[in-house]
């Protein structure tokens, strides 16, 4: 039997099995990756995949075969130049499917530097495959959510290498609180240093990535593990098995998430004849606009808006064309050229709204945009 | 900065009290939609192509600024904005409120909205027309006699992004809505949202317009060919507001890529664009907001000016093939007289010049 013939007998929980042997023993890492697409992109997914691996730049030839239990798959990279230094990397993926998204839950044992290689670039390429977005602040308040699946009893503490620092020119990669690297501390000190900033000196402090440990003393519980606002979690060390089961919450999470995230425009059409020529009526039935109410503490919240959306913001690929600017009303188009997507951003004194500047504005666009909203203008922003 | 042109801004004050606009995470804007929320009144944009336009055109009659549907009260509310009124205007105005009132429209109405048995018209204008027009309708029989005629005028509040609307003249065969325009009038924040339903755009807004919504199928990386190329049919799909018909849009996309050819290139036998690679996304930018701020005129002699570029480069470029030397070759023989007559002068061309000679 070939190595992917054997591969292909796995279901997850074999899966699990032998990774956890790989953690335990090996001391290897585990990576798991949140990948979102919609129902109609995930069928096409064999066909894609078939392109994306017929680019003449592409290193690699990409198969995505079914296993031996429902709703899992082998995914494996193949490089087209087959050398003694490069091999074959293979990644599992669960998905769940409902009517709106295809959940994908990635798991990898290979290293970080091939995983970007491999599966960053082919979902870079795909529309309508992305990373989930979690966001800055869910990993500011993730205690709060692993308590709720893990139990009240656990200790979370929280550490980072590097951290996104959004300033006032550019976003630079720097450590954002004055700890020694890599020592942890309770989420707790990390929200009230990032209050303390903004109600002192005004900066807003976001975070890219962060490492957790959780402990319970109590259950013998400890695993360390770090996860990305981009839903992109590696697994360090400690019980395997427990962290497994904060990934069914966090895919939950995620799911909700999107349904904040999408923003449609919603219309029916009728048909009628008139001069023997068939018309189509169309009525607009709703569009959902998102609106943040402007918190009592935030100061200078229009000016703001203004001066981050007035101009292009060619390091998020968005362009953005001012429609109005007048005291106190502020008006965009933004197009994100990332996602082929645009919405509207209209800010007064008091509110923002983003409405849907097509039928259906992608959930990625409107997660930069909050995530650009929070981290200029007012770090209370959220979805949650 | 964009803007909006005075009529449009009333299609877009209107079609905001039609508008359902819910907002996710905190309180709606009260005020929005409030012709849809208390009374029921929805908008419905009809796509007529260009022979149903002419075939209306012939009727006398020109597509109604917006057509709204009260299904409770099986009504149908015809909208005309007014952002004018000049002379020629009040001709125009009085042959459109005929026609609507006419028997001519009425099989019309009825064909394309089965079921609404009444018909309204709305005439919609600016505080300081709404005088002018209910003294204009009150000097002609034609239009005076008819009940189913109201003015509206509309007040925008500076500072307050709100407008307050009055109605100045008639009665609405809704008497809630009768009512309620007659005690307080409506209140409302309009969302400023461009949509393309206004047919009355100019040329170089529908391009800033269009050419901002093409920019949005424009992805960073591209997996196929298809990806890049954008059909009237997928526009279409993505903004369902654009009530133009399809030769307009495809004249639309033609001025696009001619007067920014860094968006795309059109193809014309395949009636799509074919988006580039690696768009330069300032430079389309830039170009876009020149192309708004032009003017009719400057648009017209932008388009001559870009056109005159490319003939240029056709007629500067040098034959391919065989080069002809002699003068003989240059020359086509049927040029050189060989005594017969020009073709111009046939038998029966002859007979007739004798004829009426």
């Amino acid at each position: 039997m070939s190595s992917t013939e054997a591969l292909r007998m796995y279901t997850l929980d074999l899966f699990l099995e032998e990774a956890t042997r790989h953690v335990e023993k090996e001391k290897r890492r585990v990576y798991c990756n949140i990948i979102i697409t919609y129902p109609d992109v995930f069928d096409r997914l064999p066909l894609i995949l078939d392109y994306y691996g017929k680019r003449k730049k592409s290193h690699w030839t990409v198969n995505m075969l079914p296993c031996a239990e429902k709703d899992f798959y082998l995914v494996t990279f193949v490089p087209k130049e087959q050398t003694p230094t490069e091999k074959s990397l293979v990644f599992f993926w669960k998905t769940m499917i409902d009517e709106k998204y295809v959940t994908i839950l990635s798991f990898s044992l290979h290293s970080h530097v091939d995983i970007r290689r491999s599966l960053d670039s082919l979902v870079g390429f795909v529309r309508g495959l992305w990373f989930a977005w979690l966001g800055s602040r869910f990993l500011e308040n993730f205690d709060l959510f692993a308590k709720r699946s893990l139990g009240e009893d656990i200790e979370i503490l929280a550490s980072f290498q590097t951290a996104i620092e959004k300033g006032k020119f550019h976003p630079r990669k720097m450590r954002v609180y004055p700890l020694p690297p890599r020592e942890f501390i309770p989420l707790e000190d990390i929200r009230k240093a990032t209050k303390e900033a903004y109600v002192r000196h005004g900066e807003i402090l976001t975070f890219s990535s962060m490492r957790y440990r959780i402990v319970s003393t109590k259950r013998d519980i400890h695993f360390t593990f770090s996860i990305t606002d981009r839903s992109k979690i590696m697994f360090e060390r400690g019980d395997f098995t427990v962290f497994v089961t904060l990934l069914r919450p966090l895919l939950v999470e995620t799911r909700r998430r999107l349904d904040v995230l999408r923003r449609k425009f919603y219309t029916t059409d009728r048909e009628a004849t008139l001069f023997g020529k068939s018309i189509r009526i169309r009525s607009f039935d709703l569009i959902e606009t998102l609106v943040f109410k402007r918190p009592k503490e935030t100061e200078e919240w229009c000016s703001k808006v203004v001066a981050l959306f007035g101009v292009d913001i060619p390091e998020e690929k968005l362009v953005n064309f001012t429609l109005l600017s007048g005291n106190p009303y502020f008006l965009v188009h933004v197009v994100d050229v990332e996602n082929s997507s645009s919405v509207y951003l209209s800010a007064t004194s008091d509110e923002i709204q983003i409405t849907p500047a097509e039928n259906y504005a992608k959930e990625g666009t409107t997660a930069k945009i909050l995530e650009l909203l929070r981290s200029k203008v007012d770090p209370s922003i959220s979805v949650s | 900065m964009g803007h909006m042109t005075a009529h449009e801004v009333l299609i877009n004050i209107l079609s905001s009290t039609v508008l359902n606009v819910v907002p996710f995470v905190s309180a709606p804007i009260a005020p929005s939609g409030v012709l849809r929320e208390n009374f029921g009144y929805e908008i419905r944009l009809p796509e007529f192509e260009e022979t149903t336009r002419e075939l209306l055109r012939r009727k006398g009659a020109k597509v109604p600024d917006l057509l709204l549907v009260n299904e409770e009260r099986k009504l149908l509310v015809v909208v005309e904005c007014k952002s004018d009124f000049t002379f020629d205007m009040e001709e125009r105005l009085s042959k459109q409120v005929e026609f609507y009132s006419s028997q001519d429209f009425e099989p019309i109405w009825k064909e394309l909205f089965k079921g609404i048995d009444n018909l309204e018209i709305w005439i919609f204008v600016y505080k300081g027309l709404g005088t002018k027009i209910v003294r204009f309708i009150k000097s002609r029989d034609v239009l005076k006699n008819l009940t189913n005629l109201v003015v509206w005028n509309v007040e925008l509040i500076k500072g307050r992004e709100e407008a307050e609307i009055h109605k100045v003249y008639g009665k609405h065969v809704d008497n809630d809505l009768n009512d309620y325009m007659e005690k307080s009038g409506l209140k409302c924040s309009p969302p400023k949202t461009d949509l393309l339903i206004d047919l009355t755009l100019t040329y170089p807004e529908r391009v800033f317009r269009i050419g901002r919504r093409m920019l949005a199928f424009v992805a960073a990386l591209y997996l196929t060919e298809e990806e890049r190329k954008v059909t009237v049919g997928d526009f279409r799909r993505r903004y369902v507001d654009v009530l133009m018909t399809n030769k307009e849009l495809v004249r639309c996309f033609k001025y696009l890529t001619k007067l920014i050819p860094q968006i795309g290139y059109y193809d014309t036998r395949k009636q799509q664009i074919q988006l580039p690679k690696r768009p330069a996304f300032k430079r389309i930018k830039s170009r876009l907001q020149e192309i708004q701020l032009m003017s009719e005129e400057d648009f017209k002699v932008e388009l001559a000016r870009i056109g005159k570029k490319e003939i240029g480069i056709v007629s500067t470029s040098r034959p391919k093939g065989v080069q002809k030397t002699t003068l003989e070759r240059w020359v086509n023989k049927s040029m050189v007289s060989d005594g017969s007559l020009p073709y111009y002068l046939t038998v029966a061309s002859v007979d007739l010049l004798a004829a009426n000679i």
